[in-house]
């Protein structure tokens, strides 16, 4: 076969690039579904180079700048070596084609797409909607095809039926990849964006006049981006993989400058086509954003009553802060070390928002964890220092006495107050005729946090909590102060024993 | 020798030897009984720091070599269940931990196992309560228990209350089961301490709150009982407990108790903290049952200044 014609070397750019993007993907993978928080930095550190959470991450969007810069110069290196949904893609497209080589009869299905394959022009309306999202701060419109929250979303599902349903669309891309490659990076908001850069960048993979039109390039490109009957590559799709080069048997496809030939005349054309394309968007943008404006006005419930609210990760301030920042990535549902931030269809139906599930956890949201805000790329969880923590209200709890055990069945019970970080529930002495000494709870709202420690704990049934959103997240004034608590044990420092 | 010959002969060997060895064995039951006389019922120690406390209180019991043989597993029930640092008091000392883990090792034990099923994340309790570092290093295997799957339905007879629950795999194939809590206030139990502290070789918890939770936690010895118990009241944590998190309401009155009555130890301990024998619940139900003994002026208590 092609295999034996090609020089041993001519494999090896290709090579490299594969295993060095499948060992970026690998990380992420790692980083995603790692039971434990100490790879948690790890995964912040890997999804900040996303060009979404660059994009909507503030004080890092001169990095957005910085790979636009590199993708007009060079092309789309960040597609190539950076994105996991690409990497993943292409991972499936091999071994598609493993497949096909073990079992022949796969290749005459009509599944299989051979050579280039331009997708139709209505795919710029994605980029046009993420564009949208950006100017107007309003990131549902992206969420929906970027590549980050594809791939997070696919990473954390199996944890619930929800989330397996919200899995689908990476499963769905997956195995698209298996016969058409990279196909999804042709429809990829991100990929459609950089391409426009890209399409007129003076490095990129060039055919030489050496070129037979023998077609195993075509064949073998996972973007289908090449006609071999042309001899031309289109590099606003290549992703830069370089198979092209590793299969081509007269070596006559490279990664170089692209020269004199295409930059003075063709590229100029490109080029123009590009900036066209692009101020389309911008115009675009511009023009529809109000109509978006109102849209996610009328969407987010901020003085709907506080049952029909989610619960935010702490720091998320409220439903406008978070949503206007949140690209979906997931970083905080993995980095959660108790699990209690799902991916949930809140606020929006069809949106893929995290937000806590306290109210059917078997844990709360743990008082000295702050793993969500330092995985969050983009600050729609902003940072907070654990003091912060310790006095942000993301939810309040109620206290229904009279479903309380101490109550109800005269027993010694303290399991809230016991699970309860800040002192917002503490136990005092509760004597009635008849019964003996017990302790009962009783709530201070003043230092309740939200972190439904107590609702998780309470035994009683139905429980005697509720819990319920707020609709911004304020601090607290503190834990409760010493001289208000209840029962406490008498200690003298003597040198005797009392026995 | 015919075949009757040769069977009678047999059975008078084996007689013969049978009488050579019983009195040996005789003899050897009552030494160990009179050993076990020797040595105090419990151990009160104040003075020192956890670890001296402790080196010097299992001198005076027997040493550690009493309780664990040469190749036995042995399982160790520290209080880890707070996200908090050893000062708050909230956990047992790590210093204290590791020195337990340590004497286990040097008494033979094959493997020694740390496991609780804590309150806040298995994670950040077992890491900054300073317990697994300090266990693991002085080389005991920490044992997760933060899943159901760990976790084992045990049926018992005895129980008022509790009649089955599940409980840490780990505790079932221990040979030697040593309980090292803390003693601290808590506002539903009223005090924490060695009873109370097995609380955390169960999974289902909610139980014991809804079934009656002084009750349950006497109950539960019906189960397991301890072979050993180390209480921790180096630091005691005298009010907003169990979780506490305030230096302010840490009293530092450098005690311990060892014994190997878990109802005489709670006893003990409780005294340390002026409530009156009795007046815990759980430990009077426990001694009713008669799980150990809760009147002191019974108990023939060693009384040591570190």
């Amino acid at each position: 076969m092609a295999d034996n014609r090609i020089p041993r070397g001519r494999k090896t750019p290709a090579l490299i690039r594969f295993l060095f993007s499948l060992a970026v993907l690998a990380l992420f993978v790692y980083a995603y579904l790692s039971p434990t928080i100490t790879v948690n930095g790890l995964l912040a550190l890997l999804v900040k180079t996303q060009f979404s959470a660059v994009l909507y991450g503030a004080g890092i969007a001169g990095i957005a700048a910085i790979i636009l810069v590199l993708t007009l110069i060079f092309g789309r290196l960040y597609c190539s070596v950076l994105c996991p949904l690409g990497t993943a893609q292409e991972l499936f497209w091999r071994i598609g084609k493993f497949l096909r080589k073990k079992l022949p009869h796969l290749s005459s299905s009509s599944f299989f797409r051979k050579g280039y394959s331009p997708p139709p022009k209505i795919r710029y309306i994605i980029p046009l909607l993420a564009a949208l999202g950006v100017v107007f701060a309003f990131t549902p419109l992206m969420i929906i095809f970027d590549p980050i929250s594809t791939f997070g979303r696919g990473m954390n599902a199996a944890r619930s039926l929800l989330s397996f349903v919200l899995a689908i669309p990476l499963a769905f891309i997956l195995l698209i990849a298996l016969a058409h490659g990279r196909a999804f990076c042709n429809w990829c908001p991100v990929g459609i964006t950089l391409g426009l850069f890209s399409s007129a960048a003076p490095f990129g993979m060039k055919v030489s006049s050496k070129c037979v039109s023998c077609g195993l390039c075509e064949k073998n490109c996972p973007a289908g981006c090449i006609q071999a009957k042309e001899k031309r590559i289109d590099s606003e799709r290549c992703v830069l993989c370089l198979s092209c080069a590793a299969v081509c048997p007269t070596g006559s496809v490279a990664y170089t400058a692209r020269g004199r030939e295409t930059v003075s005349g063709e590229a100029r054309r490109v080029f123009l086509k590009g900036a066209g394309k692009l101020s389309f968007l911008c115009g675009a943008a511009y023009l529809l954003g109000p109509s978006i404006k109102l849209f996610s006005r009328s969407a987010a419930p901020v003085n709907a009553a506080g049952a029909s609210l989610p619960i935010l990760p702490p720091g998320a301030k409220s439903v406008r802060h978070f949503t206007s920042r949140c690209i979906g990535c997931q970083a905080c549902v993995s980095s959660c070390p108790v699990k209690v931030i799902k991916m949930k269809n809140a606020p929006y139906p069809a949106m893929d928002y995290a937000s806590l599930d306290l109210a059917n956890a078997r844990e709360a949201c743990q008082y000295n964890c702050v793993e969500c805000g330092q995985a969050c790329p983009t600050g729609a969880i902003t940072r907070l220092s654990v003091d912060e923590k310790h006095r942000t209200r993301i939810a309040l709890s109620t206290l229904y006495f009279e479903r309380c055990v101490v109550n109800t069945k005269h027993e010694s019970c303290g399991a809230c107050a016991e699970v309860c970080p800040t002192g917002a529930l503490t136990m005092v002495a509760f004597s009635e005729p008849g019964i003996p000494f017990l302790t009962r709870p009783i709530y201070d709202e003043r230092y309740c946090i939200g972190c439904g420690a107590c609702f998780a704990t309470c035994p009683a049934l139905p429980k005697a909590f509720t819990l319920a959103a707020v609709p911004e997240q304020s601090l607290t004034v503190g834990s409760r102060p010493l001289e208000e608590a209840g029962d406490e044990l008498n200690v003298e420092t003597t040198d005797d024993f009392p026995f | 020798m015919d075949r009757r010959e040769f069977l009678k002969k047999s059975a008078a060997l084996g007689f013969g030897a049978g009488l050579l060895i019983l009195p040996k064995g005789l003899h050897n039951a009552a030494t160990l009984a009179a050993q076990e006389n020797r040595y105090p019922d419990l151990v009160a120690l104040k003075g020192g720091t956890p670890r001296t406390m402790f080196e010097r209180g299992m001198r005076e019991i027997g040493g550690m070599g009493r309780f664990v043989k040469s190749g036995q597993t042995v399982v160790i029930k520290p209080n880890m269940s707070f996200d908090l640092a050893p000062e708050y008091a909230a956990n047992t000392s790590p210093e204290l931990v590791a020195a337990v883990v340590k004497q286990c090792k040097d008494a033979g034990a094959r493997r020694v196992i740390i496991v609780d099923h804590s309150l806040a994340h298995w994670e950040r309790a077992s890491k900054n309560s300073g317990i697994l570092d300090a266990a693991k290093n002085a080389g005991a295997v920490y044992a997760q228990a933060e899943r159901e799957g760990y976790y084992q339905k045990v049926t018992f007879n005895g129980g008022r209350r509790l009649k089955e629950t599940m409980i840490h795999e780990s505790l079932l194939e221990a040979d030697v089961f040593i309980n090292v809590p803390v003693l601290k206030h808590h506002g539903g139990a009223g005090v924490s301490c060695s009873i109370k502290n097995l609380m955390g070789c169960i999974w289902n918890r909610q139980t014991y709150h809804s079934t009656g939770l002084q009750t349950c936690i006497a109950d539960f010895l019906y189960a397991k009982k301890p072979d050993l118990n180390i209480v921790d009241a180096y630091r005691v944590l005298t009010r907003n407990g169990p979780g506490g998190g305030n230096l302010a309401d840490v009293a530092q009155i450098g005690s311990m108790i060892i014994s190997p009555d878990i109802v005489a130890a709670d006893s003990a301990a409780f005294a340390l903290v002026n409530r009156k024998q009795g007046e815990v619940e759980y430990v009077r139900i426990a001694s009713e049952a008669g799980h150990g003994q809760m009147d002191l002026s019974k108990l023939n208590i060693s009384r040591l200044n570190v």
